[in-house]
């Protein structure tokens, strides 16, 4: 049986996913309990009314890419044609 | 008449001297040009105007200013790292057919009036056409045609725009317009279409992956930027590209999740980065000015950085679908880890350019309270993440391996990537001097922090929202990783329209067209048989009549009908044509006078 790669492995895709979510705690506190209470680190402009929350990144981030991926999917649906769809078309 | 060599022309002169030249000799003379060129920008000041006398009065060929130069730099530097990446692949006429393309597209950027403008714009137009058509493939041909025909009409609609403008106002002067009329919208349109705004945008997907490999390389950098060069100069602050902007970023995503080649996946990419640089010139504040300035030079390197990986995987697999390739890290380890430095810069990581300049943007439509616009951008920029950040990295290079063995990209591709991902880096990490290049610098320069303790240190909360907005991002993509895996159908796009749907309205308006002839024709001509008719039998009736009291005074014996048949073969060889022709006329007169009457 042939051998997986390096990043196939089942062990180090689980490894990544781990960093992925420890990354992101990381920085999710840091940004709310160090940057936010040092106004040294603050954000440079910027409106707080907008974007001051941690939250909103975070939260654009994933409700974001998950509306893409369903319009995109719906478009899918609707739009798409076989590969040969223009086959001979000018 | 003044004549001297702007660097747009000393680029076109080069390839006629690079056509003449041997194949030892032309590889040397074309990395040599652009660097001879990147001396002469260097000298060149604002006082550095070439203008030339002519029958149409004084047109401008040289207008430096920081704006034209932002673009002449990263255009010559580009051109240099793109004709690097080609020498293991290009051949001479993909060379001279890239040296007049970037020649125009320099002479369009350093165009002080409309007419310098549209004359290099056509050229740029018709000497790119042949990076496609190089490819020598069925589909480079028919879609290097498609191409052209857009990009002519496209130029029509220009050219009919400063013709109106140029009667209107009695100016070529290639400046701000604010006036809004027929005139101005002509040339926005077919500025536009070359910017590849939605729905003008099908061309690029459409063309640029069936280019040659250098070809699709230097095609991503220049005919979508000079377009957006064009927008910056002439329509800064219009509110409609504001919202043509945000549609374009996110169309460009949209089309890009499903997408299977390579190739076209970056194409999709150039539409969502224009957007980008569309929508700044629809704000039109002086940041976001030099924001969209900014982001056309990133983009152009990083943009130009990730085509390269493309082709260097094309050119040593012979695939070009997601599907297809996989595990080439092992491989390529050079041509993944600049490739990983693009998609960082294109996704805004940042330590990558793309951070630097797209903070510009979304900084400047904030300061505008546009917010909005600003989501739309943000949004179209988590999408890049999708496919041009983690898509185009993970299936090409860390995906299933795909069995193929093959060897590290050639070392002028090595070459000319290291030059790219050379200064996507810097600028990421240190852009107080790319700042330093761009129009309203100083204004920049007091508005957003531009050295690498001010940028990830001293105002480190717009660095670690920037990664929790990637990396969120980045989970998102894994969670429904399952349900937009890359198809092999292909999402209709607008070039339907003239690829399908034209096809039929043609059918159907000739056939329309057939049957109406067919129809007057028969009706027409049962008239006028009915006419000929008529008159065929009254006019050797009414000569008979004439006749008869003649020929009743003499007393001659005359058979009516011979006389008649007589009168009758006189009407048709002789007076006959005449005389129908005499009746029409003075049924036509009659009946225009009842009608004016």
């Amino acid at each position: 049986m042939e051998t997986p790669s390096f990043f196939e492995r089942q062990s180090v895709k689980q490894w990544c996913w781990r960093l992925l979510i420890g990354s992101l705690t990381v920085l999710f506190c840091i940004d709310a309990f160090v940057l936010d209470r040092y106004s040294k680190f603050s954000k440079h402009g910027g409106i707080q009314s907008i974007d001051g929350s941690v939250f909103f990144y975070v939260g654009i981030a994933f409700f974001g890419a998950l509306f893409l991926g369903l319009v995109a999917k719906i478009l899918h649906k609707l739009l798409s044609a076989e590969e040969t769809y223009y086959t001979n078309d000018y | 008449m003044i004549i001297s060599l702007t660097p747009g022309l000393l680029y076109i002169l080069g390839a006629a001297i690079n056509a003449l030249l041997p194949k030892s000799l032309h590889r040397l003379w074309v990395i040599l040009l652009p660097m001879g060129v990147l001396v002469q920008l260097a000298t060149l000041s604002a006082n550095s105007g070439v203008s030339v006398s002519g029958i149409s009065g004084t047109l401008q060929l040289l207008r430096v200013d920081p704006l034209s130069m932002t673009f002449g730099w990263v255009f010559v530097v580009a051109s240099l790292a793109g004709f690097l990446y080609g020498l293991s692949v290009a051949k001479k006429r993909e060379y001279t057919a890239a040296l007049v393309y970037i020649g125009s597209a320099l002479s369009v950027i350093f165009a002080g009036d409309l007419l310098t403008l549209y004359i290099f714009w056509e050229l740029m137009a018709i000497s790119s056409v042949f990076l496609v058509l190089f490819s020598n493939t069925g589909t480079s041909r028919a879609a290097g045609l498609r191409y052209i025909i857009v990009h002519i009409v496209g130029g029509l609609v220009l050219l009919a725009g400063i013709i109106m403008h140029a009667h209107a106002t009695g100016s070529l002067l290639f400046d701000a317009i604010s006036i809004k009329n027929t005139a101005t919208w002509l040339m926005l349109v077919g500025m536009l279409v070359n910017a590849a705004a939605f729905p003008f945008s099908s061309w690029l997907s459409d063309a640029y992956p069936e280019s040659t490999i250098m070809g699709g390389v230097i095609l991503s950098a220049f005919t979508t930027k000079t377009a957006v060069y064009t927008l910056l100069r002439a329509f800064p602050g219009w509110d409609t590209l504001i919202w043509v902007g945000v549609v374009m970023a996110i169309f460009g995503v949209l089309y890009a999740v499903f997408e299977n080649n390579i190739r076209r996946i970056l194409a999709f990419s150039i539409i969502n980065q224009g957007g980008f640089m569309v929508c700044a010139v629809g704000i039109g504040s002086p940041l976001a000015i030099a924001g969209s300035a900014a982001h056309a030079f990133c983009c152009i390197i990083y943009t130009a950085l990730l085509w390269m990986a493309a082709g260097a995987v094309i050119h040593r697999t012979g695939k070009s679908n997601c599907t297809e390739l996989g595990g080439l890290y092992r491989y390529m380890p050079f041509t993944t880890i600049f490739a990983i430095i693009g998609a960082l810069a294109i996704a805004a990581a940042p330590f990558a350019s793309g951070f630097t300049s797209k903070m510009l943007i979304l900084k400047a439509a904030k300061m505008e309270h546009l917010f909005w616009p600003w989501l739309g951008l943000e949004l179209a920029s988590v999408g890049v993440v999708f496919h041009a950040g983690l898509r185009f990295i993970l299936d090409v290079f860390f995906g299933k391996d795909c069995g193929l063995k093959v060897n590290e990209a050639p070392r002028p591709m090595i070459l000319g990537m290291g030059i790219c991902a050379l200064i996507t880096m810097y600028i990421g990490l240190f852009p107080r001097l790319f700042y330093s290049l761009l129009p309203f610098s100083d204004l920049v320069m007091a508005t957003i922090p531009h050295t690498f303790y001010g940028i990830y240190i001293k105002y480190a909360k717009n660095v670690v929202t920037q990664w929790e907005l990637l990396l969120m991002a980045v989970v998102a993509f894994f969670m429904i990783r399952k349900t937009i895996q890359p198809s092999s159908r292909i999402l209709r796009d607008v070039d339907w329209f003239y690829r399908r749907l034209l096809r039929y309205v043609v059918a159907f308006v000739i056939g329309f067209i057939d049957f109406m002839y067919n129809l007057i024709n028969r009706l027409a001509m049962g008239g006028v048989k009915r006419l000929a008719g008529f008159f065929q039998t009254s006019i050797p009736t009414l000569l008979y009549l004439m006749n008869a009291p003649i020929i009743r005074s003499s007393n001659l014996k005359v058979n009516k009908f011979k006389l008649m048949d007589g009168y009758d073969k006189q009407v048709r060889e002789q007076a006959f044509p005449f005389t129908v022709l005499g009746a029409m006329v003075f049924i036509v007169f009659i009946a225009l006078y009842v009608l004016i009457n």
